[in-house]
């Protein structure tokens, strides 16, 4: 018999509606700019062995997973991820590590509406022909640095700084409207546009690159064919199983798999609490990683580099693939659209896709912290949301101020981008497998289920995919803790004051989430419902 | 664009692409899908439409 959805306080309108949302909070930036920067740097269609193995052994599977504990928490009337830590896992700290599911997002979210911010101002630049900087490179590289306030700290806020500071206060602003707005009349509503309109934009721009042909006959090497060819061809000049063998690569195509899905983000186990207790989610997890998959693979591995092989070579794209995905989307690229025949509004399309995907990213990494706040601390929507808009800017002001080098920026991707994504990823992946346990894990994951679930997937969320998940969370700290002196993330902390800075933003917003969860847990407001103990099997 | 770049770039964007099909039709096929997750009265008292 089906049962009442126990708290109605927001729900989803349509399941159209839930997977575009999800499918929106996965893609990003990375689809777009780093994938496609991966495949053409390892060896070509190598890439993509590393790379599917770790979508079908990592990330569906990861997914599947968090789509059943938020909607775990959920039958049970908890939405915030310290409440739904404390359906599933008894124990006393239980909501403090759930605490992560609102750390995570909310630490990104500081930075990610920023760079957001740089993919609206540059379509705008480009549409209003700002951009048209000839084919000098130093130019791209000048507009970038005086645009994101690389010059200095508080560069942002003086003269120059005041249209980036336009933008961001536009983004931050429509970011919080949307979420108070409600899941289904503001982010739902929103996605239904935005998502097909990113893959229309994503469309116009693959034709325009796949119609480039040979654009300077005195380079006829450099042209559409041979740029795809850079992108996907197995280059196997080492011995394909040589080639194979990198490890690096491997951990490279984890890590992708792993942030373009969203796992650990907070936003899928948050977005699954809405669903009602028999609501599939083994069709609609496999649809949003598979509408995420499109995007980066057969939209994103499409337009970026066979765009810029074209105008700029070989050599110049594979240098530009080594260094940050920032690089190729906000210094190389503009250069490449001024090239391109139509390219002004080529570009303002590339870059509206861009903040398309951003903002669905970011709206989505909102609701993990307004649900919380409501929650945990037993305050109304509007609260809720200006609660969470005064922590977020001033973490938003601490990254705009702190510009030169982008060091605040790095430091919360670092710690709150990575690290702490790895760490949530991972006790969500424990907490399935051994706390919610094999049998019911998978019966929680099969219960209104439009597709099989195998037995296998979930001997492979048990063993395979945290092992899997550890492994490459311990290769990248290796990695991490071994760089050079001034390149160690680590060590940074202790020799750069604005570094140190950042972690202490960081742990401030640790201290407040820690200070919150004990609260609500003092006056019992993540206590999950009773009525459902009986269900249990 | 090598025979074997070909291979890689269809076999990959078909497995997408495939992927997403298959999601799709299986999703319209669902007697749900045209319908509401939710009936309207789930929804919370400011999240429906004003009258």
């Amino acid at each position: 018999m089906a049962r009442q959805h126990p708290l109605t306080r927001q729900a989803w309108s349509t399941r159209i509606g839930v997977i575009l949302a999800v499918t929106g909070g996965a893609v990003g930036l990375g689809n777009f700019l780093r994938f496609p920067g991966l495949a053409a740097r390892y060896e070509g269609g190598t890439f993509m062995i590393p790379y599917f193995v770790a979508l079908f052994v990592l990330g569906i599977p990861l997914a599947w997973a968090e789509w059943a504990l938020g909607r775990y928490g959920g039958s049970r009337g908890l939405n915030s991820g310290p409440g739904i830590f404390r359906a599933i896992w008894p124990w006393r700290g239980a909501p403090y590590l759930g605490a992560l599911v609102v750390f995570v997002p909310a630490s990104v979210y500081m930075y990610y509406v920023f760079v957001e911010a740089w993919c609206l101002g540059y379509a705008w630049h480009m549409a209003a022909g700002h951009l048209n900087l000839g084919w000098d490179n130093g130019a791209y590289l000048e507009f970038f640095d005086r645009f994101v306030g690389a010059r200095g700290h508080g560069s942002l806020f003086s003269r120059e700084g005041w249209g980036t500071l336009g933008f961001v206060t536009f983004c931050a602003a429509a970011n919080l409207v949307l979420v108070y707005r409600g899941l289904s009349r503001g982010i739902e509503w929103f996605c239904r546009f935005a998502m097909p309109a990113l893959v229309l934009c994503a469309l116009v721009v693959l034709v325009r690159v796949l119609t480039l042909g040979t654009p300077d006959p005195q380079y006829p090497e450099r042209n559409v064919w041979e740029g795809l060819g850079f992108t996907w061809n197995p280059r196997t000049a080492k011995g394909f199983l040589e080639s194979l063998a990198n490890a690096q690569m491997w951990m490279d195509a984890a890590g992708q798999i792993f942030f373009s899905v969203a796992i650990g983000f907070g936003i899928i186990i948050t977005y699954a609490s809405y669903l009602k207790p028999d609501d599939d989610i083994a069709l609609s997890g496999l649809t949003s990683c598979a509408g995420n998959e499109f995007c980066e693979v057969a939209l994103g591995g499409m337009i970026t580099i066979p765009a810029a092989f074209v105008f700029l070579g070989r050599d110049t794209v594979l240098a530009s693939t080594q260094t940050s995905s920032f690089d190729l989307g906000f210094k190389t690229l503009p250069m490449v659209f001024q090239a391109m025949p139509l390219g002004q509004w080529v570009g303002t399309l590339f870059f509206l896709l861009l903040f398309l995907a951003a903002i669905t990213s970011s709206v989505a990494m909102l609701q993990p912290c307004v649900a919380f706040a409501e929650e945990g601390l037993g305050l109304r929507r509007g609260s809720a949301v200006a609660l969470t808009a005064m922590v977020t800017t001033a973490g938003l002001m601490f990254v705009l101020w702190f510009s030169a080098g982008q060091l605040a920026l790095d430091t919360l991707d670092f710690w709150g981008g990575t690290f702490a994504i790895y760490v949530l990823a991972t006790v969500q992946a424990i907490l399935f497998g051994w706390v919610l346990g094999l049998e019911r894990g998978l019966q929680e994951l099969r219960r209104g289920a439009e597709i099989h679930i195998p037995t296998a997937v979930g001997f492979l969320i048990k063993y395979i995919s945290p092992a899997y998940l550890i492994g490459v969370f311990a290769l990248w700290l290796y990695q991490n803790l071994t760089a050079a002196p001034d390149r160690n993330p680590f060590m940074a902390v202790l020799r750069v004051t604005e570094v140190r800075w950042s972690v202490g933003l960081l742990g401030g917003l640790t201290a407040l989430l820690i200070v919150s969860v004990w609260l609500a847990m003092r006056r019992r407001r993540l206590e999950p419902q009773a009525a459902f103990a009986e269900d249990e099997p | 664009m090598t025979l074997g770049g070909w291979v890689v770039m269809l076999g990959s964007i078909g497995l997408v692409t495939g992927l997403l099909i298959f999601c799709v039709v299986r999703i319209l096929r669902s007697p749900e899908a045209a319908e509401r997750v939710h009936p309207p009265s789930d929804l919370e008292p400011h999240e429906k439409p004003p009258a």
